[in-house]
């Protein structure tokens, strides 16, 4: 009798618990928005390194363009505590500076590179940390192919553009903002179907210089981002 | 002639009772403007309008097919006939409908004034038609007439912009401005004045061809043309004081002689950029390196009123140097729109060959179908061939005279187009291929 009514109340106990059971939703991909500092490395190419020209710090400054990526991720196999995915980014940056007579006197018509970053990437992550461990924290490894876009702007009109290829490799380490507030991230995921919400932090070596092939412009740079990013 | 009348508040009372100022069957509206100076909307009436004396608003009125045995049409202007003062034209032999014109500056300021009263005023004032059996203040209450037809008016010329500063681009001079009490412009204030844009005048003219000028001169010891960042005052960051030569150095008169003067009225055929209400800067084009330019900016107001012309700003085009013309100088080999082979072969970018070559791969073969295919797939394997080359000297002498000869024929097509040229080819490969099967037939048969 003792025995079936412990059963009973045992039952009873976690029978709530049981249908209110959080059930994460499938997990396919991620979203991230980051930004950084970015400093293509023009004068760094063969031919003006030799001449000792630095045609970028003369015209452009020393100022570093403010980078902006966006990246969208399919995360096709998941095992081992790890995802393994393939993404896509396209990001923009730009700097501009007053165009200077031969003599070196500013003007008032501004000269202006734009960049548009975009890649191909392998993506793998590990959430062993956070899944089995509690342990907050996803570091993450990146590498791809670049294919940087870039036009030039003298007195508002284009005057020369083109593009160079290159490849990345970006380690990270991603913060998972769950942990502050499981219930409201369970909610996110149910009602949003977003599994988990990250800040993060990445390096990025990018070396976009034409894979040595020569008559690109160098736009390399080693650089670190911060954004945010969604698993859904 | 427009006379005053002031109607008796008894006479007031009695209309306020019989309501007469409800609009009946009159009726009245704008027809049209004479001349309409200010390209306004055909109800307002700027300074110009009013100081033109043959500017006339055309009104079209109807009396609805009302009795006019006895009675007289009256045109009334004014603020409101029942508390104020309205001037007022009677007209004897009527048509059911008809025309009428006053002049604006009648309207505005009554038949005595002259075109020296234009100005210092705006606001609105109405008119009505009315169909009136007599002449006396009471009569004109007891009849019927149209609702008021609403004219809006300004003859106050807005402050001219201050601050004028004139930087040097590459033929090109960027201009900007300030303007006074630009919080009450913006909100408006009177009859709802605000800025509706704003002239640039230029001496010369941009594009004219440019005098030179005495001291169209080389660039100065500290380098720069001497017209950057100029305003009224010299107050460019210019440090030499002995071989500036510079005229007025951005005073009311900088520049060369003729145009226009800081200060003087309006004149549109110096007007060589126009800017709308926001704007308080402006990028002048197509004007030629090592000219003088002066600039000054007239603001017009919501009803065309320009003003004064501002103080006077002076810069000289120069030539700057780009990024990208930077880069490839420095031997920059990044692959925009790079001529690598021709440029190879040649030695320099701006060889007149590749200069060519460029302008055909720009304005030809860019537009062909297919044609930036051809072009990306040049940029693809072009830096490979240009690198090849600059091992092989017997190959780039080769190469120089096949591009040389391809220059001519990049001219060519160039001079007849790509649409013209796409016939000829299609043609010359249709009557070719005419021709071979002739040519096969016949020795097929021989």
């Amino acid at each position: 009798m003792r025995a079936l009514f412990a059963c009973t109340l045992l039952a009873a106990l976690t029978l709530p618990l049981a249908a209110s059971a959080y059930v994460p939703s499938q997990q396919n991909g991620a979203f991230e928005l980051k930004f950084g500092p970015y400093t293509p490395n023009v004068d760094e190419e063969p031919g003006l390194k030799k001449s000792g020209s630095k045609p970028y710090h003369d015209t452009l400054g020393n100022d570093w363009m403010f980078l902006t990526v966006l990246e969208l991720d399919w995360q096709i196999v998941h095992m081992w505590g790890m995802s393994l995915g393939v993404g896509g980014s396209a990001g923009f940056m730009q700097t501009y500076a007053k165009a200077k007579t031969p003599e070196g006197v500013p003007s008032s018509d501004y000269t202006v590179l734009n960049v548009i970053p975009f890649a191909i990437l392998a993506v793998l992550r590990v959430d062993a940390l956070a899944d089995e461990l509690n342990i907050p924290f996803v570091p993450y490894f990146k590498a791809g192919i670049n294919w940087y876009l870039w036009w030039v702007l003298a007195g508002g009109d284009t005057v020369d553009k083109g593009a160079t290829p290159g490849w990345q490799l970006s380690p990270g380490l991603m913060f998972r903002l769950d942990s502050f507030d499981p219930m409201s991230a369970r909610t996110f995921d149910n009602e949003v179907g977003v599994n988990h919400s990250y800040i993060f932090g990445e390096f990025t070596w990018a070396t976009v210089e034409g894979f040595g092939q020569g008559g690109f412009m160098y736009l390399s740079d080693t650089t670190f981002l911060i954004g945010l990013a969604l698993e859904f | 002639m427009m006379r005053r009348i002031r109607v008796s508040t008894v006479v007031l009372a009695v209309a306020a009772l019989a309501a007469p100022l409800e609009a009946g069957a009159v009726t009245l509206e704008i027809y049209g403007r004479s001349a309409n100076l200010g390209d306004l909307a055909k109800n307002r009436i700027n300074l110009a309008d009013c100081r033109d004396s043959s500017e006339t608003f055309t009104f079209k009125y109807s009396l609805g097919g009302q009795s006019t045995a006895g009675k007289k049409l009256y045109i009334f202007a004014g603020d409101n006939c029942d508390t104020s003062e309205c001037g007022y034209r009677s007209y004897d032999s009527l048509a059911d409908t008809g025309k009428v014109k006053i002049g604006a500056l009648n309207l505005v300021l009554g038949d005595d004034a002259t075109t020296a009263d234009c100005s210092g005023a705006d606001g609105s004032i109405n008119v009505w038609a009315a169909l009136l059996s007599g002449t006396t203040q009471e009569d004109k209450d007891a009849g019927d007439w149209s609702d008021p037809v609403e004219i809006e008016y300004d003859l106050v010329p807005p402050d001219a912009p201050s601050g004028i500063t004139a930087g040097f681009g590459e033929q090109s001079v960027t201009v900007e401005w300030s303007v006074g009490d630009e919080a009450a412009n913006d909100a408006g204030t009177g009859s709802g004045e605000g800025y509706s844009g704003f002239d640039i005048l230029c001496w010369p003219a941009p594009g004219a061809a440019a005098k030179s000028l005495p001291w169209n001169r080389a660039l100065p010891a500290d380098g720069g043309p001497d017209g950057n960042a100029d305003s009224g005052a010299d107050s460019d960051a210019d440090s030499d004081s002995d071989s500036d030569t510079d005229t007025g150095n951005g005073a009311a008169d900088c520049g060369s002689a003729g145009g226009f003067v800081a200060g003087d009225a309006y004149d549109d055929q110096y007007v060589c950029k126009e800017m709308g209400r926001t704007d308080r800067t402006a990028d002048v084009g197509g004007l030629t390196n090592g000219v003088e330019y002066r600039f000054g900016v007239v603001a017009l107001d919501e009803f065309k009123n320009p003003s004064v012309v501002s103080e006077a700003a002076c810069a000289i085009p120069a030539e700057v140097i780009d990024f990208s013309e930077a880069y490839k100088s420095a031997g920059g080999t990044g692959s925009g729109h790079y001529c690598f082979v021709a440029t190879a072969a040649f030695g320099s970018y701006d060889h007149p060959v590749v200069r060519v070559l460029r302008v055909f791969r720009d304005g030809f073969l860019e537009k062909l179908p297919g044609g930036r295919l051809a072009i990306d797939g040049y940029y693809a394997v072009g830096p490979r061939l240009a690198s090849a080359l600059a091992a092989h000297p017997a190959a780039l002498v080769a190469t120089r005279d096949a591009l040389f000869a391809a220059s001519g024929l990049a001219l060519l097509l160039l001079s007849i187009g790509p649409k013209a040229a796409t016939a000829a080819v299609a043609l010359s490969l249709a009557l070719g291929l005419v021709v071979g099967l002739r040519l096969n037939r016949r020795g097929r048969r021989t």
